[in-house]
């Protein structure tokens, strides 16, 4: 039982931190089918600088930054130049699926992962862990509470009201996708130098799109949206404790587990999806 | 009035291409006076009040405010003067309660918002000005006339002196409107000035004390309102007499209706789903409905659209709705003009041409050894045109060229250009300038004579009030009243619309 407990928060934290980060783009009314590919560029940004410094701290800020150009370039793509929102995130989806591999060759010999880096150069497990369960609390702060979070929900439902009111639409979503790239790639970096130790090539195996899922099964909302994380987790860990478990004699079939997750995922959003509300401008340009 | 003017336009010019926007315009708008600006559609109105709002940028001419010279850039440095303006369509975010629309990018505080505090610095504003909006509920809750009572609240939030309004009585009902021109009267007695753009003559006549006309992008002429009439500010208008709308040949009677809708309700889950509708209409007869909006006039149209199930009866042309297809029913003379005319009466980017030939493209004049003929297309469209005076009058520009007047001549000539035998209209001559209006009220009355029944909802009582022979009202799904128009009063209608009276 504490075996499931710990092993669902090891795998929800990522999907936490990514999907607080788009929760917050996609309340400022930018779609952030992108966090995928943030989460992999800041996977392998933190894992290379951890190889060549041993500095966690410096790896994990970074990350941080290279995560925040990447939703910078979302930012450029969507708001300045006004290109569709999910051409831009699949853009670069595919940009972050390609550059780690050619420069892991080009640095490391190897396109398929970086060097092992020493246990005292990881990141501590449960300093992240708690940062990713009091980060919920921290958003819905944010979001309701201050100037910044009210602006924001505007840029997200009512962006002609913001810009009337004197306010830049593009300014606030461009803040909005900065720091949720950073958190998205606090959840990238703990992949790569905390859960494991090196960066492996598409290690994130869709996190970033469980991670939409989970916003969209939490409504938008920040608490929510940390649960459904939670959930999401603990179907990921649900095999890996079920597997070789066998009750008065029978054992499952392994691929029946090993389809939980998924089985759960879908049964929820199609149950789901079609009462939650997006932001009504999400999208637009 | 001894006072120096408090806004001062000095030969105000804007063009687009070839059209004169704003030609020339010169008037003066006096501190502490409720100032009117009327004229048709496209006279310049809007125009005017957005290059004094910092919206647009004037090609020539002069702007003084309290005798200084001004040039705004954005709305925001306009706010800072003092000057605030309600748009046509709101600015506001509906999923935010009244409160935070309020505050909205002039926060109190930098960073931590203090709800209780906001909430109340708002509260003592709304009092003194005597609004009474519940501040916590979001604005998507609120009536339109209350949205647009948090428009004016923002205004006053950020301390403006001038209120400018936009087309403010648009989307009201008639009680919503006095109520708001009685709130606006008494923010003039506070010390505000108030300037409201309108084409309504009512209106104007009976609330502003200065009135400016435009026609064409010029100022015609600023007076004061108290003396002038409804016929002189009318001919101010449009340059000429207003033609009074002719006596209409009633079509002989015939008992066998058109329209028999007979117990009719609707199941789905919308908010005002139709309850046990009776409406019986015959040949060559006009029957209005009137409502406020959102009672069930949208579930009425679909239904007869047949995008919505019902149960009951619905005969149309003698064959139940729910036996016939859209398409055999439009063969059979059924013509739409629908309540959103950009969305579901026309293809804005499509050719004039071709929106004209939407859901006639089967018919043989139009084609050519079986293919679509685009010369026969053109020169239908050109004479359609001619005939519904659209104007610019080119059948190959897109009808997102049109303004809103001549984009719905266009989708009328279309659907009155085969023979209708029911018209179901849906606000025909909402945002419509007052030239248009008399021309599709004639043509109504042309159609009607000709034996067309005519289904007309809409939201102007006046127009219901002069073109139909009986009226029903809508309120909560359910048909609440009927009467022959000749027995009926402005006022009865608003009080059986509102409840007020059951």
């Amino acid at each position: 039982m504490i075996e499931l407990i710990q092993s669902s928060l090891r795998l929800s934290t990522p999907l936490v931190f990514a999907a607080l980060g788009g929760l917050l783009c996609e309340r400022a009314g930018v779609a952030t089918i992108c966090l995928e590919g943030v989460l992999l560029i800041s996977a392998f940004t933190a894992a290379t600088v951890d190889v060549f410094t041993s500095s966690p701290l410096t790896s994990i800020l970074v990350g941080m930054i290279a995560g925040s150009a990447f939703m910078g370039l979302h930012a450029l793509l969507t708001q300045k130049a006004k290109a569709d929102h999910i051409i831009s995130g699949v853009a670069i989806n595919i940009l972050a699926a390609g550059l780690p591999p050619l420069l892991s060759q080009a640095w490391f010999g190897s396109s398929t992962n970086t060097p092992s880096v020493p246990s005292n150069a990881r990141l501590s497990e449960p300093a992240i862990i708690a940062a990713a369960l009091i980060l919920p609390l921290a958003m819905h702060y944010l979001i309701y509470r201050t100037s910044f979070g009210l602006r924001l929900r505007s840029a997200g439902d009512g962006p002609e009201a913001l810009q009337t009111s004197g306010i830049s639409v593009g300014r606030v979503r461009t803040l909005a996708l900065l720091l949720g790239g950073a958190l998205t790639s606090l959840g990238g970096s703990y992949l790569s130098i905390g859960h494991s130790s090196q960066f492996l090539r598409d290690m994130t195996a869709g996190s970033g799109f469980i991670a939409l899922a989970a916003i969209i099964f939490g409504k938008w909302r920040p608490i929510p949206v940390f649960l459904a994380s939670l959930f999401f987790g603990f179907t990921e860990a649900l095999p890996m404790i079920l597997q070789g478990v066998t009750w008065r004699g029978l054992s499952l079939p392994v691929q029946w587990i090993q389809a939980i997750p998924y089985v759960l995922t879908l049964g929820i959003l199609v149950t789901t999806v079609g009462s939650a509300r997006p932001p009504r401008a999400i999208g637009s340009k | 009035m001894n006072h120096s003017p408090l806004i001062e336009f000095k030969k105000v010019s804007k063009r687009y291409g070839s059209i004169s926007a704003n030609d020339q315009v010169s008037f003066a708008i006096y501190p502490r006076t409720f100032h009117g600006i009327i004229g048709e559609n496209g006279a310049g109105k809007s125009t005017i009040m957005k290059i004094l709002y910092g919206l647009i940028k004037p090609d020539s001419g002069e702007i003084f405010h309290n005798g200084h010279q001004v040039v705004f850039k954005t709305p925001q440095e306009a706010i800072q003067a003092g000057i605030g303006m309600v748009h046509q369509h709101f600015m506001l975010v509906p999923t935010l309660s009244v409160w935070e629309n309020v505050i909205l990018g002039l926060e109190p505080n930098r960073f931590h918002i203090d709800q209780s505090s906001a909430i109340s610095r708002i509260a003592s504003l709304q009092n003194d000005f005597g609004f009474n909006l519940n501040l916590s509920a979001p604005v998507e809750s609120l009536s339109l006339g209350e949205q647009q009572q948090v428009e004016i609240l923002k205004l006053l939030y950020r301390e403006a002196r001038i209120l400018i309004l936009d087309e403010p009585t648009a989307v009201l009902t008639p009680q919503e409107v006095t109520v708001l021109f009685d709130k606006l009267t008494s923010l003039k007695e506070q010390g505000k000035t108030i300037v409201v753009i309108s084409h309504k003559l009512k209106e104007i006549l009976n609330y502003t004390q200065t009135v400016t006309v435009m026609r064409s992008g010029k100022v015609i002429a600023t007076k004061e309102t108290i003396d002038l009439t409804e016929e002189d500010l009318s001919q101010l208008i449009m340059g000429r007499e207003r033609s009074p709308l002719r006596k209409r040949k009633l079509f002989p009677v015939n008992t066998q209706p058109v329209l028999k809708l007979h117990q009719l309700s609707t199941s789905t889950k919308s908010a005002h789903k139709l309850n046990n509708i009776n409406l019986d209409l015959y040949p060559g007869r006009i029957l209005g409905i009137a409502g406020i909006e959102g009672q069930g006039q949208q579930e009425l149209v679909d239904v007869l659209c047949q995008v919505e199930p019902f149960t009951g009866t619905a005969l149309l042309f003698d064959t139940p709705l729910n036996a016939t297809s859209a398409y055999s029913k439009r063969q059979a003379g059924f013509s739409l003009i629908p309540p959103d005319r950009q969305k579901e009466g026309l293809i804005l980017n499509f050719s004039n041409a071709d929106n004209f030939i939407l859901g006639h493209q089967d018919e043989d004049r139009f084609r050519k050894h079986g293919f679509l003929s685009p010369y026969q297309i053109r020169q239908f469209s050109q004479t359609l045109m001619d005939r519904f005076d659209v104007r610019p009058a080119n059948p190959t520009l897109p009808a997102r060229a049109l303004s809103g007047g001549n984009q719905q001549k266009l989708l009328i000539a279309r659907e009155t250009s085969s023979e209708v035998k029911f018209l179901l209209a849906c606000h025909p001559t909402r945002g419509v300038d007052i030239g248009s209006i008399e021309f599709i009220h004639s043509h109504f009355l042309h159609l009607a004579e000709k034996g067309a029944s005519i289904l007309l909802i809409s939201s102007d009582l006046d127009e219901l009030l002069t073109l139909t022979d009986s009226i029903a009202v809508i309120r909560e799904g359910t048909i609440v009243f009927e009467s022959a128009t000749s027995n009926l009063t402005l006022k009865e209608l608003g009080l059986w619309m509102t409840g007020a009276k059951t």
